[in-house]
């Protein structure tokens, strides 16, 4: 089975993610990455 | 399917393993949106899951499980992103438990009360002249530790206020205490010494030099004391020069005899010493250094009498045994016969070879030198004969002079070669100066004709040594392979192919050739023929390529090959 790691930092703070559910992953991966777009829109 | 989230804050881990994707999303998206400070629409959409087989909830109770704390401070991890905000701003002020800081000021102020009662009773003892409960000071100092208060436990409260006031009034006590305590501590004789001091002060200037004086010879006295009981050291007496005129030298235990030496004394000596000096001088000039008879008389006897003296030497040395005296005088004499026999040989051998040199024709003037030198060592012979006793000396002058003879004689018959030859060389330069005095000299016409006569005759012979065509000639389409090639100067058949791959084209102005053109003409010119060895090079080199003619294949020398052509055979 492969296995999906993900890690976010900032700070001292840090957050590994990690699993073998792909779609998952994806999805909140996404998820994030839209969050963080969004935050970066309004700022600008 | 298995999903895990570990979170690292503060050298701290939190690891959540799960199956339920559920609750792992809703974990992420809470730490994503504290972390980055999400929108209010993603907080909304964050799922509101309950954990039920789980005891860690959070990153405090994931501490206080490390360090074996019960669970207090319960916060559940109901659901909204604020509260995980909350968590985390408790996760860092997890010292900061008011309650806990309380207990520690109390128990502060009590220890800085149990200081004051001791404090309390040691001022007591000093005020009665109890000095022997010295204390050091440091111990009276109180531990003025500021109670812990961070930056996030900003809040005004009132009763650690008034607490931490109580606690200055405190501090102040005990520094006065303390001040007031150093008094007691000091010696009572350095007390009495400096009310001495003060009197001194308020007295005049000769009172304090009065007791200055006092204080140093007590001073000294005491030392002497000290030094006398301690160490048996006596230490010798050191008596300065009195006088300017004479040194004494004198000690305790002297292990010499005193020398006392005046300037009179001193005056007198040198006095003595100019009068030596003058005599001697006097003594010197009286000498008559210009009779030299009277100075090598004197040389004269110092060495006779040296020479006696090593002859008594010989004499006692000789006399031990007779025996040595006899063979040492026949061998003596044996010698001195065979010096003389090889000296008459010597001069026999030198008398022939004079008498050679004086019947050559062709002897130098310088020879009749060495003619006459025989007669003189006869002479030198007669002498020996005379006497025996400058024999040795004799014969080897004799045979120096020989030697001498000898050489100059080998040199001389080499001087004589030299002289011969540069005679011959003489002889021509004359013969050659005397033919030239002879002829008488050429006029500017006829030295004219003669050069136009000999140009002339190098023309033809050159005409006839070169039959080769000029240039202009050779380069006519007309000329054959052989005479174009008698124009170059080459090593190989390589180079001759090369001449003839530039004959083809630009003479017979073919663009191509075939490997049978190229090798009648070779071997009209020169007999060869070329093989695809020759070809192979050239193509190697650059200088020829293979063209296709009709479906043949055919050679044509390239631009390059023509430059290496002009550059090696028509430069």
């Amino acid at each position: 089975m492969p296995q999906y790691v993900f890690k976010m930092k900032k700070g001292e703070l840090e957050i590994e993610f990690s699993s073998d559910d792909a779609d998952f992953v994806e999805q909140q991966l996404e998820k994030w990455r839209e969050e963080i777009l969004k935050k970066h829109v309004q700022q600008d | 399917m298995y999903y895990n989230i570990k979170i690292k804050c503060d050298g701290c881990e939190f690891s959540l393993d799960s199956c339920n994707k559920e609750i792992v999303e809703c974990e992420m998206d809470k730490y994503f949106a504290t972390m980055f400070g999400a929108s209010e629409e993603f907080k909304s959409q964050i799922k509101d899951v309950e954990i039920v087989n789980s005891d860690i909830k959070s990153i405090e109770d994931f501490k206080k499980m490390e360090a074996g704390q019960p669970e207090e401070n319960k916060i559940s991890e109901s659901s909204s992103v604020n509260d995980a905000q909350v968590d985390f701003d408790i996760n860092e002020n997890v010292n900061t438990n008011p309650k806990i800081e309380d207990e520690v000021i109390e128990d502060k102020v009590q220890n800085i009360e149990e200081d004051n009662q001791k404090e309390a009773l040691i001022n007591e003892q000093a005020d009665n002249g109890i000095t022997e409960s010295y204390c050091e000071p440091s111990e009276f100092v109180p531990a003025v530790e500021t109670p812990y208060c961070p930056l996030e436990y900003s809040t005004f409260d009132f009763e650690n206020e008034e607490k931490k006031v109580q606690n200055d009034e405190v501090i102040d006590a005990l520094f006065a205490l303390n001040k007031s305590s150093i008094a007691p501590l000091q010696d009572t004789e350095n007390l009495n010494r400096k009310d001495e001091f003060e009197k001194i002060n308020l007295d005049d200037d000769s009172s304090l030099q009065k007791n200055i004086d006092n204080d140093v010879k007590s001073f000294d006295v005491s030392e002497k004391t000290e030094v006398s009981l301690e160490d048996d050291i006596v230490l010798p007496e050191v008596n300065q020069p009195e006088n300017n005129e004479s040194c004494n030298v004198s000690s305790s235990t002297p292990l010499y005899p005193k020398i006392t030496i005046s300037n009179e004394q001193i005056s007198q000596n040198n006095g003595g010493i100019d009068d030596l000096i003058a005599k001697v001088e006097q003594e010197i000039n009286a000498i008559d250094i210009s009779d030299s008879n009277e100075f090598n008389k004197v040389l004269l006897d110092n060495s006779n009498a040296s020479k006696k003296t090593d002859f008594v030497v010989e004499e006692e040395l000789v006399l031990g045994d007779d025996d040595i005296i006899d063979v040492s005088s026949d061998l003596d004499n044996k010698i001195k016969d065979e010096v003389i026999d090889n000296n008459e040989l010597l001069l026999s051998e030198s008398k022939e070879e004079n008498q050679d040199l004086i019947n050559e024709p062709t002897q130098m003037a310088d020879n009749e030198e060495i003619i006459a030198q025989p007669q003189e060592e006869t002479e030198t012979k007669e002498i020996t004969e005379e006497d025996n006793v400058n024999l040795t000396i004799d014969n080897q002058e004799s045979e120096n002079i020989n030697q001498a003879k000898l050489d100059d004689i080998f040199s001389d018959d080499i001087k004589q070669v030299d002289e011969n030859q540069a005679d011959e060389n003489q002889n021509e330069n004359t013969t050659n100066i005397l033919d030239e005095l002879t002829n008488p000299v050429p006029s500017y016409e006829e030295y004219l004709e003669q050069l136009n006569g000999i140009i002339k005759k190098n023309n033809l012979l050159n005409n006839k040594k070169d039959k080769q065509p000029l240039k202009s000639d050779f380069k006519s389409e007309n000329t054959d392979f052989k005479t174009y090639l008698a124009n170059f100067k080459y090593s190989n058949l390589i180079d001759e192919f090369l001449i003839c791959s530039y004959y083809i084209k630009n003479i017979l102005k073919q663009n191509s050739f075939s490997m049978k053109t190229i090798n009648s003409n070779l071997y009209a010119s020169s007999g060869e023929i070329a093989d695809l060895s020759v070809v192979n090079e050239l193509i190697n080199l650059g200088c020829i390529k293979t063209v296709e003619v009709e479906e043949k294949k055919q050679y044509t020398i390239t631009p390059y090959g023509e430059t290496y052509f002009i550059s090696k055979f028509q430069s």
